[in-house]
Protein backbone atom coordinates (compact mmCIF):
# COMPACT_ATOMS: atom_id res chain seq x y z
CA UNK A 1 0.00 0.00 0.00
CA UNK A 2 2.89 2.52 1.13
CA UNK A 3 4.40 1.37 -2.25
CA UNK A 4 0.98 2.08 -4.25
CA UNK A 5 0.59 5.48 -2.40
CA UNK A 6 3.89 6.80 -3.39
CA UNK A 7 3.50 6.24 -6.89
CA UNK A 8 0.46 7.99 -7.19
CA UNK A 9 2.09 10.87 -5.35
CA UNK A 10 4.75 10.89 -7.70
CA UNK A 11 2.84 10.87 -10.98
CA UNK A 12 0.58 13.87 -9.61
CA UNK A 13 3.23 15.37 -9.01
CA UNK A 14 5.33 14.58 -12.00
CA UNK A 15 1.80 16.15 -14.15
CA UNK A 16 2.08 19.17 -11.81
CA UNK A 17 5.92 19.73 -13.29
CA UNK A 18 4.83 19.20 -17.10
CA UNK A 19 5.74 22.61 -18.73
CA UNK A 20 2.25 23.12 -21.12
CA UNK A 21 4.22 24.08 -24.43
CA UNK A 22 5.33 20.59 -24.56
CA UNK A 23 1.64 19.07 -24.29
CA UNK A 24 0.56 21.63 -27.06
CA UNK A 25 -0.82 20.55 -30.19
CA UNK A 26 1.36 20.00 -32.95
CA UNK A 27 1.73 22.79 -35.56
CA UNK A 28 1.46 24.92 -32.27
CA UNK A 29 4.37 27.06 -31.61
CA UNK A 30 5.91 26.22 -28.91
CA UNK A 31 7.26 29.20 -26.77
CA UNK A 32 11.38 28.38 -26.98
CA UNK A 33 13.39 29.18 -24.09
CA UNK A 34 15.37 32.44 -24.55
CA UNK A 35 18.82 31.18 -25.51
CA UNK A 36 22.00 33.47 -24.94
CA UNK A 37 23.28 33.56 -28.42
CA UNK A 38 26.79 31.38 -28.82
CA UNK A 39 29.47 33.93 -29.53
CA UNK A 40 30.46 34.40 -33.07
CA UNK A 41 33.99 32.84 -34.19
CA UNK A 42 36.32 34.99 -35.61
CA UNK A 43 36.52 34.28 -39.44
CA UNK A 44 39.91 36.20 -39.72
CA UNK A 45 42.42 37.87 -37.24
CA UNK A 46 44.49 40.36 -38.65
CA UNK A 47 48.04 40.88 -37.28
CA UNK A 48 49.12 44.87 -36.99
CA UNK A 49 52.08 44.35 -40.01
CA UNK A 50 49.20 43.17 -42.47
CA UNK A 51 47.34 45.38 -41.53
CA UNK A 52 49.73 48.24 -41.93
CA UNK A 53 50.70 46.62 -45.32
CA UNK A 54 46.69 46.59 -46.43
CA UNK A 55 46.24 50.28 -45.38
CA UNK A 56 49.73 50.71 -47.64
CA UNK A 57 47.74 48.84 -50.59
CA UNK A 58 44.27 50.69 -49.80
CA UNK A 59 46.26 54.32 -50.39
CA UNK A 60 48.62 53.00 -53.31
CA UNK A 61 45.61 52.41 -55.25
CA UNK A 62 44.96 55.39 -57.16
CA UNK A 63 40.81 55.02 -56.95
CA UNK A 64 40.99 54.12 -53.18
CA UNK A 65 37.78 55.70 -52.81
CA UNK A 66 35.81 53.15 -54.82
CA UNK A 67 37.44 50.37 -53.14
CA UNK A 68 35.77 48.77 -50.42
CA UNK A 69 38.56 46.48 -49.09
CA UNK A 70 40.29 43.61 -49.92
CA UNK A 71 39.28 40.09 -50.85
CA UNK A 72 40.77 36.56 -49.46
CA UNK A 73 39.32 33.84 -51.48
CA UNK A 74 40.99 30.20 -52.25
CA UNK A 75 41.64 28.57 -55.61
CA UNK A 76 41.73 24.72 -56.27
CA UNK A 77 45.42 24.52 -57.36
CA UNK A 78 48.80 24.34 -55.80
CA UNK A 79 50.44 21.31 -54.83
CA UNK A 80 48.80 20.72 -52.39
CA UNK A 81 45.04 21.15 -52.89
CA UNK A 82 44.42 25.07 -52.33
CA UNK A 83 46.14 28.30 -52.37
CA UNK A 84 44.85 31.79 -51.25
CA UNK A 85 44.25 34.45 -53.48
CA UNK A 86 43.98 37.90 -52.62
CA UNK A 87 42.69 41.38 -54.59
CA UNK A 88 40.68 44.16 -54.44
CA UNK A 89 37.12 45.03 -54.01
CA UNK A 90 34.60 46.88 -54.96
CA UNK A 91 31.54 47.50 -52.58
CA UNK A 92 28.99 46.05 -55.35
CA UNK A 93 31.19 42.92 -56.06
CA UNK A 94 30.74 41.97 -51.47
CA UNK A 95 27.39 39.74 -51.60
CA UNK A 96 25.33 39.41 -48.63
CA UNK A 97 27.25 35.98 -47.98
CA UNK A 98 30.52 37.26 -47.62
CA UNK A 99 32.40 37.26 -44.20
CA UNK A 100 33.35 40.82 -43.55
CA UNK A 101 36.23 41.60 -41.53
CA UNK A 102 37.08 44.64 -40.09
CA UNK A 103 39.83 45.15 -37.49
CA UNK A 104 42.65 47.67 -37.17
CA UNK A 105 41.60 50.35 -39.05
CA UNK A 106 41.15 47.43 -42.51
CA UNK A 107 38.61 45.80 -43.95
CA UNK A 108 38.98 42.36 -45.64
CA UNK A 109 36.27 40.42 -47.21
CA UNK A 110 36.42 36.53 -47.08
CA UNK A 111 34.60 35.18 -49.96
CA UNK A 112 31.61 32.82 -48.90
CA UNK A 113 33.33 29.52 -50.48
CA UNK A 114 36.49 30.48 -48.89
CA UNK A 115 35.18 31.05 -45.05
CA UNK A 116 34.97 27.48 -44.49
CA UNK A 117 38.65 27.04 -45.06
CA UNK A 118 39.25 30.59 -43.99
CA UNK A 119 37.49 30.40 -40.31
CA UNK A 120 40.00 31.36 -37.47
CA UNK A 121 43.19 31.82 -39.55
CA UNK A 122 45.61 34.13 -38.53
CA UNK A 123 46.65 36.61 -41.56
CA UNK A 124 49.94 37.98 -40.85
CA UNK A 125 52.45 40.29 -43.55
CA UNK A 126 56.48 39.09 -43.48
CA UNK A 127 58.66 41.48 -44.93
CA UNK A 128 62.45 40.99 -45.57
CA UNK A 129 63.95 42.38 -48.38
CA UNK A 130 64.13 40.03 -50.98
CA UNK A 131 60.38 39.21 -50.96
CA UNK A 132 57.38 40.28 -48.89
CA UNK A 133 54.19 38.21 -48.52
CA UNK A 134 51.23 37.58 -46.48
CA UNK A 135 51.42 34.40 -44.73
CA UNK A 136 48.26 32.78 -43.54
CA UNK A 137 48.89 30.89 -40.39
CA UNK A 138 45.37 28.14 -40.49
CA UNK A 139 44.36 26.09 -37.90
CA UNK A 140 42.22 23.91 -40.27
CA UNK A 141 45.33 22.69 -42.86
CA UNK A 142 46.24 19.68 -42.13
CA UNK A 143 49.51 19.91 -44.36
CA UNK A 144 51.11 22.70 -46.40
CA UNK A 145 53.25 22.41 -49.45
CA UNK A 146 57.41 23.11 -49.19
CA UNK A 147 56.59 26.78 -50.27
CA UNK A 148 53.78 27.12 -47.57
CA UNK A 149 51.55 28.42 -51.20
CA UNK A 150 48.96 25.51 -50.55
CA UNK A 151 47.33 23.64 -48.24
CA UNK A 152 45.08 21.04 -47.48
CA UNK A 153 42.40 20.44 -45.47
CA UNK B 1 92.75 37.38 -67.08
CA UNK B 2 90.24 38.06 -63.99
CA UNK B 3 89.71 35.49 -61.68
CA UNK B 4 86.28 34.39 -61.20
CA UNK B 5 84.41 37.78 -63.06
CA UNK B 6 83.34 37.35 -66.16
CA UNK B 7 80.78 40.38 -67.71
CA UNK B 8 79.01 40.00 -71.21
CA UNK B 9 77.01 41.35 -74.55
CA UNK B 10 73.96 42.00 -73.46
CA UNK B 11 70.85 42.15 -76.21
CA UNK B 12 67.99 44.76 -75.53
CA UNK B 13 65.03 43.36 -75.61
CA UNK B 14 61.48 45.21 -74.83
CA UNK B 15 61.14 44.41 -71.66
CA UNK B 16 63.92 42.44 -70.84
CA UNK B 17 67.49 41.67 -71.84
CA UNK B 18 69.81 38.52 -72.40
CA UNK B 19 73.03 38.77 -70.45
CA UNK B 20 75.86 36.68 -72.00
CA UNK B 21 78.74 35.04 -69.67
CA UNK B 22 81.66 32.78 -71.11
CA UNK B 23 83.65 30.84 -68.00
CA UNK B 24 86.96 29.94 -68.57
CA UNK B 25 85.76 25.93 -69.47
CA UNK B 26 84.66 27.30 -72.08
CA UNK B 27 80.86 26.71 -71.23
CA UNK B 28 79.21 29.71 -72.03
CA UNK B 29 75.58 30.84 -70.38
CA UNK B 30 72.61 32.90 -70.78
CA UNK B 31 70.41 34.83 -68.24
CA UNK B 32 67.51 36.90 -68.91
CA UNK B 33 66.59 39.98 -66.67
CA UNK B 34 63.44 41.68 -66.61
CA UNK B 35 63.46 45.71 -66.05
CA UNK B 36 61.42 44.91 -63.09
CA UNK B 37 64.22 42.71 -61.20
CA UNK B 38 66.48 45.55 -62.32
CA UNK B 39 64.55 47.80 -60.77
CA UNK B 40 64.12 46.41 -57.62
CA UNK B 41 67.69 45.58 -57.00
CA UNK B 42 68.59 49.04 -57.20
CA UNK B 43 66.25 49.77 -54.94
CA UNK B 44 67.46 47.43 -52.54
CA UNK B 45 70.87 48.90 -53.15
CA UNK B 46 69.66 51.93 -52.28
CA UNK B 47 68.55 50.89 -48.98
CA UNK B 48 71.52 49.31 -47.91
CA UNK B 49 74.24 50.96 -50.28
CA UNK B 50 76.58 47.80 -48.56
CA UNK B 51 75.50 45.05 -50.22
CA UNK B 52 75.31 45.13 -54.20
CA UNK B 53 74.92 41.82 -55.56
CA UNK B 54 71.36 39.70 -56.05
CA UNK B 55 72.85 36.13 -55.03
CA UNK B 56 71.06 33.63 -56.50
CA UNK B 57 71.86 30.08 -55.51
CA UNK B 58 70.11 26.69 -55.45
CA UNK B 59 69.39 24.44 -52.35
CA UNK B 60 67.65 21.19 -52.07
CA UNK B 61 64.46 21.62 -50.56
CA UNK B 62 61.24 22.12 -51.52
CA UNK B 63 58.75 19.98 -52.46
CA UNK B 64 60.18 18.99 -55.94
CA UNK B 65 63.43 18.49 -55.10
CA UNK B 66 65.74 22.28 -55.96
CA UNK B 67 64.69 25.81 -54.66
CA UNK B 68 65.65 28.96 -55.30
CA UNK B 69 67.21 31.36 -53.08
CA UNK B 70 68.21 34.77 -53.18
CA UNK B 71 69.82 36.94 -51.30
CA UNK B 72 71.47 40.32 -51.11
CA UNK B 73 75.33 40.33 -50.77
CA UNK B 74 78.24 42.75 -50.38
CA UNK B 75 80.67 40.69 -52.49
CA UNK B 76 81.90 37.72 -54.14
CA UNK B 77 82.47 34.25 -52.02
CA UNK B 78 86.03 34.10 -51.74
CA UNK B 79 86.81 30.40 -53.19
CA UNK B 80 84.00 29.73 -55.19
CA UNK B 81 83.63 30.31 -58.88
CA UNK B 82 80.98 32.97 -59.31
CA UNK B 83 79.80 34.85 -62.16
CA UNK B 84 78.61 38.26 -62.37
CA UNK B 85 75.80 39.35 -64.63
CA UNK B 86 75.29 43.08 -64.71
CA UNK B 87 73.19 45.22 -66.55
CA UNK B 88 71.99 48.65 -66.33
CA UNK B 89 74.03 49.44 -63.10
CA UNK B 90 72.37 46.18 -61.65
CA UNK B 91 74.17 42.83 -60.70
CA UNK B 92 73.63 39.50 -60.33
CA UNK B 93 75.78 36.83 -58.81
CA UNK B 94 75.67 32.90 -60.01
CA UNK B 95 78.11 30.08 -58.76
CA UNK B 96 78.83 27.73 -61.44
CA UNK B 97 77.00 25.07 -59.84
CA UNK B 98 73.72 27.06 -59.66
CA UNK B 99 74.22 28.13 -63.07
CA UNK B 100 74.12 25.09 -64.68
CA UNK B 101 71.17 24.46 -63.03
CA UNK B 102 69.57 27.96 -63.93
CA UNK B 103 71.29 28.31 -67.51
CA UNK B 104 68.93 30.23 -70.01
CA UNK B 105 66.38 30.83 -67.37
CA UNK B 106 64.75 34.32 -67.42
CA UNK B 107 65.32 36.23 -63.42
CA UNK B 108 61.81 38.52 -63.05
CA UNK B 109 60.69 40.31 -59.98
CA UNK B 110 56.93 39.62 -59.42
CA UNK B 111 54.86 42.20 -57.39
CA UNK B 112 51.73 40.63 -56.72
CA UNK B 113 49.00 41.80 -53.83
CA UNK B 114 49.50 38.73 -51.44
CA UNK B 115 53.17 38.46 -52.82
CA UNK B 116 56.04 40.00 -53.94
CA UNK B 117 59.47 38.75 -54.43
CA UNK B 118 62.81 37.47 -57.07
CA UNK B 119 61.64 34.64 -59.16
CA UNK B 120 63.42 32.25 -62.00
CA UNK B 121 61.02 31.67 -64.72
CA UNK B 122 61.09 30.00 -68.32
CA UNK B 123 63.90 27.44 -66.75
CA UNK B 124 65.24 25.30 -69.67
CA UNK B 125 66.61 22.56 -67.31
CA UNK B 126 63.57 22.50 -65.14
CA UNK B 127 60.60 19.96 -65.34
CA UNK B 128 57.65 22.31 -64.30
CA UNK B 129 57.82 21.68 -60.39
CA UNK B 130 55.84 23.31 -57.61
CA UNK B 131 53.22 25.64 -58.88
CA UNK B 132 54.49 28.02 -56.35
CA UNK B 133 57.63 27.92 -58.41
CA UNK B 134 60.05 28.06 -55.95
CA UNK B 135 60.66 24.60 -56.09
CA UNK B 136 61.27 22.31 -59.00
CA UNK B 137 63.45 19.31 -60.22
CA UNK B 138 65.69 18.83 -63.00
CA UNK B 139 64.69 17.36 -66.49
CA UNK B 140 65.77 14.01 -67.08
CA UNK B 141 69.06 14.43 -70.09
Amino acid sequence: MQRNFSDVQHSTSHSNFIDPSVISPPGGSAPKKPRAPREKKVALMITDQAASRIKELMSDKPDSGNIYGVKIDVRRRGCNGYSYVMDYVTPDQVTKLDEVVEERGVRVVIDKKALMFVVGTEMDFVDNEIKSEFVFNNPNAKGTCGCGESFHV
Amino acid sequence: MIPCRYFSVQTQQAEESQVHATLPSGQSYDLRITDKTIKKIRSLMQKDPSKKYLKIFVDSGGCSGFQYNFKMVNGLTEGETEVVFKRDGAEILVDETTLEFIGGSTIDFKAEMIKQGFEVIANPNAEVGCSCGTSFSLKEK
